[in-house]
């Protein structure tokens, strides 16, 4: 499923660049991760979203100047019973959203888990986003935008307060992930890769590739 | 969820085994094309041949002949065997022991090859040698080590060894890479780099299960009954499958994975992660595929699971409804060796079923994608429609059929509101797919059932279709724009069809009928279409309608015809002229197109028209109470013909005006006949608009020499200064103007001559003024341009003597042209010609001693 169909032409002439990114999701259960991905990729919003089972994977591809971006995001369940196949799936990520939910502060202390699990074993220059879930519950706030962001600036992560609910900065944060992305042909998968070897002896040091610069 | 993949076939009923003994049990078993091995619990090893056939009704059955057996002593059960049919060998784990077997006859081989300590094995289906003749496979040890061999008939030759943390319970192997199962973990192994892998922890009541899917991928199975795949990289690229508890084993074919346990076999397809299919199967022991068979064997009895056709599979998931479950198997059919073109066929027809089923549950966003994608023939849905197909065209529904819909009347049960849904969703669908290649020979279908739509509903797209080259047939479509009052549209489509005769008459009734069609234009539009229609047989019989109606618009029949059409007899200007006789308006406006548009030179035309215009002139000032300005823009008009056309009859018109006194047109028409004098007088005396004679002037004057011009002048200061005329003294005013007028030229000579001896210096001070400043510019401008002219010809003598210039070259060799002696003084004549000469030869300077050619002498 996850190599079938959809624009993996791997130089489109007419539409500039395209790049393919793996992103996952992690975070404690019940932070809204299955929710965020529902609201990015559908638009929608489910009060009472099931528990994910394993994982699950969708797709989404967003415009980014002359760049396309395809998303391939491995949305995982947080229940502790699941934790151990996480590396299965953040395995080979370029990009990571942790999701913790402002109304729950263990829910904080998981994600600082997960982030210091992601740089110990991901990949090294994966990119990691920080997401605080719920922001619409703000009277019920326990978490610190302060605190979360401090924290962010700390070992350099994106950082947004997001709703699933209202949408709040559920794009903008796909979107600063993208743009954060390194862009150049040798980077995103491996694996689309195999069309366009036609000057990349001359090691990764692309010329801002293409004609239509 | 469910549909039906599999079928449960047995293929032995009851392995008769060698003692009847009740413990006797099915522990593995291997099959390899009609041969079959079964491994008991006992320490046996049974060989069956079997026998698939393919009965009538298209069921599949299985015979079976038991071959023989073999007792491997032990009496331990046989854990594993496969058959490797290259070595013609059976590969036996019993008692933790590899070992071979013949193929045929099951005798052990006597080089005594085999394997201690062995807790499984595999057999490597991408091997990295590509010897034919050897298999490479993997093996498990109890002492915390996974070996790869290399097997022939006779030997296992051991290739490497990787050390493992842990004991492994089960091993899959694909090229270098082994995915082991130890006791607390699952774990890839790279063999040549030894590099390990974790994936993930083993719970202690799960049973490891490996399973190779494809190249570099396998299924494991998972905590909380998860069936995990992951790459050899140890990354999963699908979500897991939720299984059902205590998994015995699993097998995968695509796009199923079908999984055992205690009570059932599931099915799950790949594609989706979802379970499809469950089957209860009591105390199974064991699963396996083998060459795209997948068996399952009981204690005792061995079952085929057979798969359902792709086809029956995809039927009945559309007979559920179940579209998008059945176009994606559908779309994973040509995986299972079916041609290209016969899977194209195939699932385009799917699709089209596919379709017909969302057009039934009023799906049209889904309908009208697959119609498209599979390039439905549009007769299929437009005969859902009664009455939309063209009568002329015979259509019959394919069989065998793709939908068991009538028509619309039946899926919207006669529902008003549903049945306009239908209709707009064909309206929206037939002009999205019009011009497109789906439509390619159905044009006439697909506008003829646009044409009726827009009939019904939306007339006002009619107009539009009608004028892009409609496929429209005349058949039922007239009656049908009739009925439904669309009579502009009815005259559209006859005029499209050359009809022009029913078209006008179509037409003409609406006009005369007064009937309501909004999109109807009025008759505008039937003047532009007679102004080009190319039969004026035709055109004669409307004209007269025509113009009783209104002759302004009537007129632009003859005006606004196109510019390429070829002359004919019926529509020459004399004709149409005679004919217009009778309509005033018509026939004016005609002959201003023939004059001014057609720039026609004919005498008659310009002379009829400056009479008609004259005669409304007349008329206007014969009636009483007529508005000054109607009678100035009249008058206007006539001048401006007067002055703009020379061809007309000056005198016919001249006689008329001056019994009217017209004295304005007499004027323009004096001057057409040079009598400049008279038109003057005219102006001066009876006018006395001396700004207009100024102008006559200056227009008379216009692409004449200056000389005719001074003396158009001449003319009119004589005029004004003319002592015969008795109020003379009026004009001395409007002469002084004329004289101090910038633009107006004289002879100044003359002028002095002309003025009266009594006007003072003083009245005359600023003419005299300009005239002597005139000449005396003239005279200065004259001397400075003698003067540049000179300039300039001494500049080009000097190129010219440049160009001339040469050196020459002395020496002994030249000799002197004249008396051919060599040169023995410094001093030597050159001739502008070239010639070389002694001094003393060169008798005259001014001629070339040699050609005789004269130079010129002029000095200036």
């Amino acid at each position: 499923m996850a190599s079938r169909g959809g624009p993996q032409r791997p130089n489109g002439a007419s539409q500039g660049k395209i790049c393919q990114f793996k992103l996952v999701l992690l975070g404690e259960s019940a932070v809204g991760k299955s929710s965020l991905v529902l609201r990015f990729v559908k638009g929608q919003f489910h009060e009472y979203q099931e528990s994910t089972i394993g994982a699950a994977f969708l797709t989404q591809t967003v415009c980014l100047d002359d760049t396309t971006v395809k998303f391939e995001i491995w949305d995982t369940a947080g229940q502790e019973r699941y934790h151990s196949l996480a590396p299965m799936y953040y395995r080979g990520a370029q990009a990571a959203i942790v999701v913790y939910d402002i109304t729950n502060p263990d829910t904080f202390g998981r994600a600082k888990t997960w982030v210091k699990e992601l740089q110990r074993q991901a990949s090294p220059n994966i990119v990691i986003a920080l997401a605080g879930n719920k922001a619409d519950l703000a009277s019920k706030r326990m978490v610190e935008f302060d605190e979360a962001q401090a924290y962010a600036e700390e070992n350099s992560l994106l950082f947004m307060e997001t709703s699933a609910k209202t949408a709040m900065n559920v794009n903008d944060i796909f979107l600063a992930i993208a743009k954060k992305l390194p862009k150049s042909e040798t980077s995103g998968t491996p694996q689309p890769r195999q069309g366009v070897r036609l000057n990349n002896e001359q090691g990764g040091q692309q010329s801002e590739g293409g004609c239509c610069k | 969820m469910s549909i039906k993949a599999f079928e449960l076939v047995p293929v032995i009923e009851r392995v008769k085994l060698m003692s009847d003994k009740a413990k006797t049990q099915i522990e593995c078993l291997d099959v390899c094309g009609k041969n079959m091995y079964i491994g008991t619990s006992d320490c046996f090893v049974v060989h069956y041949s079997i026998d698939e056939k393919t009965q009538a009704n298209g069921r599949i059955t299985y015979t079976s002949e038991k071959q023989g057996h073999k007792y491997l002593v032990v009496k331990k059960p046989v854990a594993q065997l496969r058959a490797a049919s290259a070595l013609n060998r059976i590969m036996v784990l019993c008692d933790n022991t590899l070992t071979l077997l013949n193929m045929f006859d099951l005798e052990p081989i006597v080089t005594g090859a085999k394997i201690k300590g062995v807790v499984c094995f595999c057999i490597n289906d991408n091997p990295v040698r590509t010897n034919p003749f050897s298999v490479e496979i993997c093996v498990a040890l109890k002492r915390k080590t996974v070996q790869l061999y290399t097997v022939t008939e006779d030997r296992m030759m051991h290739l490497r060894d990787v050390t493992l943390p842990e004991q492994a319970v089960a091993v899959g192997v694909d090229g270098v890479t082994v995915c082991a199962a130890l006791t607390s973990q699952y774990c890839m192994i790279n063999t040549d780099s030894s590099y390990i892998t974790d994936l993930f922890p083993i719970d202690d009541n799960l049973k490891p299960i490996i399973k190779r899917i494809s190249k570099e991928e396998f299924l494991l199975s998972g905590p909380s009954a998860l069936g995990i795949f992951a790459t050899s990289a140890g990354v999963s690229q699908r979500p897991p499958m939720q299984w059902s508890d205590g998994l015995t084993a699993v097998s995968f074919v695509h796009p199923y994975i079908v999984a055992l346990n205690d009570e059932f076999i599931t099915v799950h397809s790949i594609l989706d992660q979802q379970q499809k299919q469950a089957m209860p199967f009591i105390s199974g022991v064991f699963l396996g595929d083998f060459d795209g068979r997948i068996f399952v064997a009981s204690g005792r009895e061995i079952y085929s699971l057979v798969p359902i056709p792709f086809e029956k599979q995809i039927q009945a998931l559309l007979a559920d409804k179940r579209v998008q479950e059945a176009l994606e198997l559908a779309k994973n059919a040509n995986k299972t060796g079916m041609s290209r073109e016969k899977f194209v066929k195939m699932f385009k027809r799917i699709q089209q079923q596919a379709a017909f089923i969302e057009f039934a549950e009023k799906n049209f966003d889904e309908a009208g994608q697959h119609f498209k994608e599979s390039a439905i023939d549009i007769r299929e849905i437009i005969s859902l429609y009664p009455h939309y197909l063209p009568s002329s065209v015979n259509f019959t529904r394919s069989v065998p059929p793709l939908h068991e819909i009538a028509d619309i009347n039946q899926l919207s049960r006669s529902n008003e509101e549903t049945k306009l849904a239908y209709k707009v969703f064909l309206r929206e669908f037939l002009e999205d797919i019009r011009g497109t290649s789906i439509t390619h020979g159905y044009k006439l279908e697909v506008d003829v059932a646009l044409l009726k739509l827009y009939a019904e509903s939306c007339p006002e797209k009619l107009p539009e279709l009608l004028a892009d080259d409609p496929g429209c047939d005349l058949g039922d479509c007239v009656n049908w724009l009739e009925r439904h009052g669309r009579l502009h549209s009815l005259g559209l489509l006859y005029q499209h069809h050359g009809e022009s005769e029913k078209a006008l008459a179509v037409w003409t009734k609406l006009m005369d009928s007064g009937a309501k069609d909004p999109s109807f234009p009025g008759l505008d539009f039937i003047v532009l279409f007679l102004a080009s229609l190319t039969n004026h047989e035709l055109l004669w019989k409307y004209v007269d309608w025509v113009l009783e109606k209104d002759e302004e618009l009537g007129v632009k029949i003859f005006t606004e015809r196109p510019a390429n059409e070829p002359q004919s007899e019926r529509l020459r200007p004399e004709t149409v002229v005679d004919y217009l006789h009778r309509f005033p308006i018509a026939v004016i406006t005609y002959l201003e197109y023939l004059i001014f548009q057609r720039r026609l030179e004919k005498e008659k035309y310009h002379t009829h028209l400056a009479v008609l215009y004259l005669e409304a002139v007349i008329k206007l000032m014969d009636t009483n109470g007529t508005k000054k300005e109607d009678l100035d823009i009249a008058r206007s008009k006539l001048r401006h013909m007067l002055q703009m056309s020379n061809l007309y009859r000056v005198q016919l018109i001249l006689g008329k005006a001056k019994e009217k006194e017209m004295h304005a047109e007499c004027a323009i028409l004096y001057g057409k006949l040079e009598e400049h004098d008279k038109a003057l007088r005219i102006l001066v005396h009876k006018l006395k608009d001396f700004g207009a004679a100024e102008n006559y002037c200056q227009v008379n004057s216009r692409g004449k020499d200056p000389a005719a011009c001074k003396r158009l002048y001449h003319i009119l200061l004589s005029v004004y200064l003319d002592p015969t005329y008795e109020r003379r003294d009026t004009l001395v005013a409007p002469a002084m103007d004329l004289l101090n007028n910038a633009d107006a030229e004289f002879d100044n000579v003359k002028i002095l001559q002309l003025l009266p001896e009594s006007w003072s210096v003083g009245l005359l001070g600023q003419f005299l003024t300009r005239a002597v400043r005139t000449s005396m510019h003239n005279s200065r401008m004259t001397r400075i341009e003698r003067m540049m002219a000179r300039g300039e010809n001494l500049q080009v003598k000097q190129t010219f003597i440049e160009m001339q210039r040469d050196a020459i070259v002395m020496n002994e060799e030249r000799v002197c042209a004249v008396c051919n002696r060599a040169f023995s003084d410094p001093t030597f004549v050159r001739y502008p010609n070239g010639v070389v000469t002694h001094v003393h030869c060169a008798k005259n300077k001014y001629i070339c001693p040699v050609t005789g050619k004269l130079f010129s002498a002029d000095k200036r």
